[in-house]
């Protein structure tokens, strides 16, 4: 019995050993003049010696964020939802956001991969592991979507399209800045109605809320949630917006929210204020967002 | 008998070879050999085989030879046609931990390291709870366990909900082989190698066990002793197993009682082949996994999917 327990307390250390050391192994790297040095999202510092030529992009906002800065020549993969621009569709697919296909990814030879929170970690991790680039992004704000925007293009090289892009949606954010009139008013978010799950705050939905003269009254619920009726009909949103899925012709949550009985009274209801934004512009955290800010400005503002 | 492990072993080599040639990007066998044999000039293949491919195939070769060898010594030692490794709350445990790392510190080794631990912890406490008096009762350990594990489950849901981290905690409970490093793979290796010697080392002992505690006393032995041991080595097994994939449900309950049916009750010969059929069904599952739709499906979705209804066949048939 002795020798067992001796056995088993050692098998413990080398677990734990391999467990930490595995942890420590960083490939070092030459860092020559002309490299590009980015810190990501997940505060990893990665390097590239050149511009990347083949980029696999695994999420439908660095899609966008790549073709928007000229860089969509370059994308040699992406994932099946990536569908804006319509040239990205015809790129090929490695499979969902949840779990790329690593092999696909490898079979395309990639020298830059960019990743997002949303992507299964053991892809993220396996792929830096085989030496490949990743930078990997993740956005709770308008803030964060600019600073995501800037790091794609450092990376790739295309800094000044970058540049250009960011500081036009700060001046299209200024814009609306100075002619909010109306301020304070409660507005609720909705992403699907069954149940009914709301855009919270730390998100960047939030933020383009606030910035139309908006209150989020489920700024205290961190995230996207679930909410109960009697919440939503105490806090009494003036204004509902339902996002609306285009693929899939996405009437359904608006339709019901509207026809639910339990929420008759809510003031937003009683007084024809709920609205439909396409999804894709509002929760893709994408330069395509400010055309999302603006549609939310317009419904915020809108005299009733 | 022997002609059963040397068929069982023939099979796991056969579901190998094809997990080796089959998978998203298809690759001629001729490469694949010449990958084997390093005489491959295709970078990109030989990553696919070497790196992706060849690790997944034995971390499911590994864990399912673990949750199997597990499955069938806790059906020994519980006397219960019910037990599964998951029983002491170590799957519970584990949730916790993953959930709770997901959320402070998310990273593949944070994860593993935490539900590890989770485990380990879960089965001490279901243990500690059962212990009366120097002795730990089968009933009350079973259902201690089943309470703690309610209880963990229940704190891994308020987890869930508070960090609002839903897509990559669902995405561990459910399972999945992932895309392990060979360092994973190496650690899985030795911990399921010494585990399943260990636990093969006491089959006369958990023969004797089937006849009932009182019975093994008379044949000289300590049955408290023995179930902490296994329950240990049990412990052990799965947690490090579901620290790597996740919880793989079913494996570990059906690939007993299919071998029972198949080669009888005798330890000496139903151990090694549990452990051999628990490779072949999970190394089976992850193919059909990665290859069945566009995307992949959970592995534990498929051990549930294909092996329930085998099983059911088999009670119906009632052939022994």
């Amino acid at each position: 019995m002795m020798k067992m327990k001796r056995a088993c307390s050692l098998i413990l250390v080398i677990l734990i050993l391999s467990f930490s050391l595995s942890g420590c192994i960083e490939k070092e790297r030459e860092e020559s003049p002309g490299s590009i040095i980015v810190t990501d999202a997940l505060n990893r510092t990665v390097i590239l010696e050149e511009p990347p030529k083949r980029i696999v992009s695994l999420a439908p906002s660095v899609t966008e964020i790549l073709f928007a800065i000229g860089a969509g020549g370059k994308v040699v993969g992406n994932t099946i939802y990536c569908d804006y621009p319509p040239e990205a569709k015809n790129i090929t697919k490695v499979g969902d956001i949840a779990h790329p296909d690593i092999e696909k990814i490898l079979d395309l030879s990639p020298d830059l991969v960019i990743a997002h929170r949303l992507n299964d970690l053991s892809v993220i991790e396996k792929l830096e592991e085989l030496g490949i680039p990743v930078i990997a992004l993740d956005e709770k704000s308008l803030e964060d979507i600019m600073t995501s925007i800037m790091l794609i293009g450092k990376i790739t090289g295309y800094e000044k399209n970058a540049t250009r892009i960011v500081s036009e949606i700060k001046e299209r954010i200024d814009e609306i800045n100075k002619s909010v009139k109306k301020k304070g008013v409660r507005v609720m978010v909705v992403v699907w109605h069954d149940p009914i799950w709301i855009a919270g705050g730390e998100t960047f939905i939030d933020d383009m809320i606030k910035i139309s003269g908006g209150v989020n009254i489920f700024e205290d619920v961190k995230g996207y949630q679930i909410v109960g009726y009697e919440k939503i009909i105490s806090r009494d949103p003036k204004v509902i917006i339902v996002m609306a899925e285009h693929e899939t012709g996405g009437e359904i949550s608006y339709k019901a929210i509207l026809n639910d009985k339990r929420l008759s009274s809510v003031s937003a209801i009683k007084n024809g204020r709920v609205y439909m934004v396409n999804a894709d512009v509002i929760s893709r955290p994408s330069p395509r967002v400010i055309i999302g800010l603006e549609e939310i400005f317009k419904i915020i503002q809108e005299e009733k | 008998m022997r002609k059963i492990i040397l068929f069982l072993l023939a099979i796991l080599l056969g579901v190998i070879i094809l997990s080796l040639l089959i998978g998203s990007v298809r690759i001629p066998p001729e490469e694949i050999l010449k990958v084997l044999f390093g005489a491959s000039t295709n970078d990109n293949y030989r990553r696919i085989i070497v790196e992706v491919r060849l690790p997944r195939i034995l971390m499911g070769v590994f864990v399912g030879a673990s949750l199997s060898i597990s499955g069938a010594v806790v059906q020994a030692i519980f006397r219960n046609p019910m037990g599964d490794p998951y029983i002491l709350g170590i799957s519970s445990g584990a949730a916790v931990g993953a959930v709770l790392a997901l959320a402070l510190f998310p990273g593949l080794l944070s994860i593993s390291l935490f539900a590890f631990l989770g485990g380990l912890l879960a089965v001490f406490i279901v243990y500690e709870i059962a212990k009366t008096n120097g002795r730990v009762p089968i009933d009350t350990l079973l259902l201690s366990g089943i309470a703690v594990g309610s209880f963990l489950s229940a704190i891994t849901s308020v987890i869930m909900y508070l960090t609002g981290n839903y897509h990559n905690a669902i995405s561990w409970l459910l399972g999945s082989l992932r895309n392990p490093s060979w360092s994973d793979v190496t650690v899985m290796l030795f911990v399921s190698l010494f585990g399943s010697l260990s636990i093969y080392f006491f089959s006369r002992e958990l023969n004797a066990m089937l006849l009932g505690e009182e019975t093994a006393v008379y044949v000289g032995i300590d049955p408290e002793k023995l179930k902490k041991l296994i329950m240990g080595l049990v412990a052990l097994l799965t947690a490090i197993s579901v620290s790597f994939t996740g919880i793989i449900g079913f494996v570990g309950l059906v690939v007993p009682h299919m071998m029972r049916r198949v080669v009888g009750p005798d330890h000496t010969i139903l151990l090694p082949s549990s452990l051999l059929f628990g490779s072949t069904l999970m190394v089976l599952s992850d193919l059909l996994a990665r290859n069945i739709i566009e995307a992949e499906i959970p592995i534990g979705v498929i051990t549930a999917m294909f092996g329930a209804p085998f099983f059911i066949y088999l009670l119906k048939r009632g052939r022994f």
